[in-house]
């Protein structure tokens, strides 16, 4: 079959799993003990305040209901209002979704700065020097808190050395970027370490494959050698596990954004569940499972583009 | 000549210029525009009707005023908005004068009928979390010159209720102009400073209002109130001079901050006291000697020593000794005395010690440090505790259906009278007696009288068997009090908090 017809092939089939998704999140929020009300009150009102607001979220009404308005919401883009924050959803999820966004893309561009040459470079002269050094280095980055390594970061580079602020989100692009800098590497720490072990496993096994041989007997430079064959075919495993850490990274980390004080999605999710806004954590659950299925698709293109043997 | 006289010339300038440099350090220090304030939380609503957590109160408190407003030193109450007033013999009605000329920061005058929608709005609305304050008005009649607020029973406390934070004005064209959902976010009061900008979840920045009523105050044109969660974090910009004063410094961190010359650590005296919570429904803290036991047997001193640093005192009443005019000096109370405990749960027909389960809040360093300090004190006198870590709406929901057996919490007084802890401590119907389950109605109808009872000292004597009859009845028994700890870098100047946990912005400032 075409590309196409399998392209759409696929999005059809993400509706059925969304809508599992949907009644999953509806019933498993729904299923904690807390209530949303009584939070929103605080702790001095009085259980009639408590009824009175409840009736006033429509929180009394069957769950079937419930859900049908929902629904209704996700078709219409009409998230619901967020109880702990009073604002639509909408209005709320979109400046923290570019927040996660911008992280992802720098975590990643750094991840894959650092990891290509060591990667490659450690796969090439396996076991030599660079090789124990970046496989040390990797497990290190590894082990280390994410929380920690950040405050070690601001304390470095805020307070010691004052090159850049300590967390926080800045208010004009460059400034955010700014502020990207020290999250960024602290998220890439553990993306970083899973690329360069895996592109210096592709570069050992590809290096002794017969084609790499060959087109050296052919008498292509070393460069062209790497470039053409070696990376190329290393790309595929690669590009695939950097997609998985990216959607990853994409629902947030509630960690590193609470550490640099980033107004970013993790935060708001984990927040959310504990302020039980049912509103906010559905809608962010819904749009996440969308982003995984998405990127799952993305993958999967891009990998026939990469390696000529799969075909739809 | 040429030469000399150009001599001459350098030399004047020399002096000259030195002479300008020392006019100009001789003259007033240069203060910034604006303080950045480091907090913890963001707030969700800015209409004192909705406003129910600590991080949007601090906001509210700096826009809306009311009629009265504790004392700095918050041992009285003195005027605000109002300035005189008396209350009818059978304490039913008050009467106020107001301040005249009183504006809205956007210059629109205050009316009456502002009083009247704002004070009423504030005992009906039917969600609002601190509607209790408001409830016993019956009736509320005021013109520009005067509010007569009238009450449904007599009321000895009803000056302290108009402390709180709902019972201030607000403007009744401003709400028809924008509805409910902007009201709450586009706030407009008669406070020092009015809201500039609000960045969700990252800042606030208030600025001074034109039209406030006080001269000359306050002193600094804005203040930036950013959201830092992490106390790490926010610790960390503090050092960095990313904000200039940081809210809430957990003890731990204190000792670390004081050795940063440039930087100074605050401690302000404060009504926060931490409770031991029992629910009197189930076995074995149904039986009065076993719960009298249990607080023989905790080492409050201890306790206040390790999970305050220090910075704590034991408290044994009820109400806080801030209080000063109603805190009772003559409570007899039982000393720590193991042995005691032992004795005593012996004699309720416990011999071999007994066992329950504490249900804390998880995820936050202090009440996770109480119960575990408590569970090895108790240890010693046969007392087997069970800790249970929950997470906040789920503990919420435990001792708010009185499925709990024990839980610890927190009060903190908004205004300097009694009646706020001991109304919640001591009626059933409100809390479950403070989620403990004991409905002593004696105890109740005393409460209730008090509430009544013009005669100051008559009042304060009753107050004082009041916190007697809690302390024997030990279902919440009192750990320990702790100070509030800011820190701010040694260039601001002025910075206070109240027990009451409101910043005085007014003459806070900071040198360049």
């Amino acid at each position: 079959m075409s590309e196409t017809s399998y392209i759409f092939k696929r999005i059809l089939q993400m509706i059925p799993v969304m809508i599992i998704v949907s009644i999953l999140i509806f019933v498993m929020i729904r299923l904690i003990p807390g209530d949303p009300a009584r939070l929103v009150l605080g702790e001095k009102a009085t259980n009639a305040s408590v009824e009175a607001m409840r009736e006033k979220l429509g929180l009394n009404k069957s769950y079937f209901v419930q859900y049908i308005k929902f629904i209704k919401g996700i078709l219409t883009l009409d998230l619901g209002r967020s109880l702990t924050y009073q604002r639509p959803v909408y209005d709320l999820l979109k400046p923290r979704i570019k927040v996660t966004i911008m992280l992802t893309l720098v975590s990643t561009v750094f991840s894959l700065f650092v990891s290509f040459p060591f990667g490659y470079y450690a796969g090439k002269y396996k076991d030599g020097l660079i090789d124990q050094i970046v496989r040390t280095g990797a497990l290190t980055a590894v082990s280390m808190p994410s929380f920690w390594v950040g405050l070690l970061l601001m304390i470095l580079f805020g307070v010691k050395l004052k090159w850049l602020s300590v967390g926080g989100w800045g208010e004009t692009i460059f400034d955010q970027f700014k502020s990207l800098i020290l999250p960024g590497i602290t998220m890439s720490l553990l993306t970083s370490a899973l690329l360069i072990r895996n592109i210096r496993n592709s570069v050992v096994d590809i290096s002794n494959m017969d084609y790499v041989d060959f087109a050296r007997s052919k008498g292509i430079t070393e460069k062209a050698v790497k470039n053409r064959h070696i990376l190329r075919n290393a790309l595929i495993s690669t590009v695939t596990l950097l997609l998985m850490r990216m959607a990853y990274m994409l629902g947030g980390s509630v960690i590193t954004e609470t550490v640099f004080a980033l107004p970013g999605i993790g935060k708001l999710m984990v927040d959310s569940i504990f302020g039980r806004d049912y509103a906010v954590v559905q809608s962010l659950v819904f749009i996440f499972a969308f982003l995984v299925l998405a990127i799952n698709l993305i993958t999967d293109i891009i990998y026939s583009f990469l390696d000529p043997r799969v075909k739809f | 000549m040429k030469k000399g006289f150009f001599n001459v010339l350098v030399i004047l300038l020399l002096v000259l210029s030195l002479g300008l440099v020392g006019y100009a350090s001789a003259g007033e220090p240069e203060y910034a525009d604006q303080i950045v304030i480091g907090k913890l939380g963001d707030a969700a609503y800015l209409d004192p009707n909705q406003a129910v957590g600590v991080s949007e109160i601090t906001i509210t408190q700096q826009i809306y005023q009311g009629l009265v407003e504790p004392s700095e030193d918050c041992k009285g109450i003195v005027p605000c908005l109002a300035t005189d007033w008396t209350i009818s013999d059978n304490a039913l009605v008050y009467t106020f004068n107001l301040r005249p000329g009183i504006k809205f920061s956007d210059g629109s005058p205050v009316k009456g009928e502002d009083w009247e929608w704002s004070l009423i709005r504030a005992r009906d609305a039917e969600t609002s979390g601190y509607r209790f304050a408001a409830e016993p008005i019956k009736d509320v009649v005021a013109d520009d010159k005067t509010v007569t607020i009238t009450l449904n029973e007599p009321s000895a406390s009803f000056l302290g209720n108009l402390c709180m934070f709902n019972l201030t004005v607000g403007c009744k064209a401003h709400w028809d102009a924008v509805g409910e959902q902007e009201y709450s976010l586009q706030p407009l009061g008669t406070g020092p400073y009015m809201l500039k900008e609000w960045k969700k979840e990252e800042y606030i920045i208030l600025e001074k209002n034109p039209n406030y009523w006080k001269e000359g105050v306050p002193f600094t044109n804005e203040l930036k109130y950013k959201v830092i969660g992490d106390d790490n974090t926010r610790s960390l910009q503090l050092q960095s001079g990313d904000i200039d004063v940081m809210m809430d410094v957990p003890f731990s961190m204190i000792s670390q901050l004081k050795s940063n010359d440039k930087i100074t650590t605050y401690t302000f005296p404060s009504t926060q006291i931490r409770y031991f919570v029992l629910n009197t429904t189930t076995e074995p803290l149904d039986n009065q000697k076993v719960r009298q036991a249990i607080g023989m047997a905790i080492n409050k001193e201890e306790l206040a020593d390790i999970v305050a640093w220090g910075l704590g005192k034991p408290a044994e009443s009820l109400l806080s000794d801030t209080q000063v005019q109603w805190f009772s000096n003559n409570l007899k109370y039982n000393a720590y005395d193991v042995e005691g405990a032992k004795a005593l749960l012996t004699e309720a027909g416990y011999p071999d010690g007994i066992n329950f389960t504490i249900s804390v809040r998880a995820g936050s360093q202090v009440y996770e440090q109480i119960a575990v300090i408590l569970k090895s004190q108790l240890a010693e006198a046969g007392i087997d505790v069970v800790i249970e870590l929950l997470e906040r709406a789920s503990l919420s929901e435990k001792y708010q259906s009185l499925t709990h057996q024990a839980t610890i919490l927190q009060w903190l007084d908004d205004f300097p009278d009694p009646s706020g802890i001991m109304n919640w401590t001591v009626d059933y119907d409100q809390s479950y007696a403070w989620y403990t389950g004991l409905n002593d109605v004696e105890l109740d109808e005393f409460n209730a009288k008090a509430n009544r009872e013009l005669d100051l000292e008559k009042r304060v004597a009753m107050y004082n068997e009041i916190q007697q009859r809690i302390y024997d009845n030990a279902n919440v028994i009192p750990l320990f009090s702790n100070v509030f700890a800011w820190a701010a870098s040694d260039k601001v100047e002025n910075l206070m908090v109240t027990p009451f946990y409101k910043q005085l912005t007014e003459n806070l400032k900071m040198r360049k």
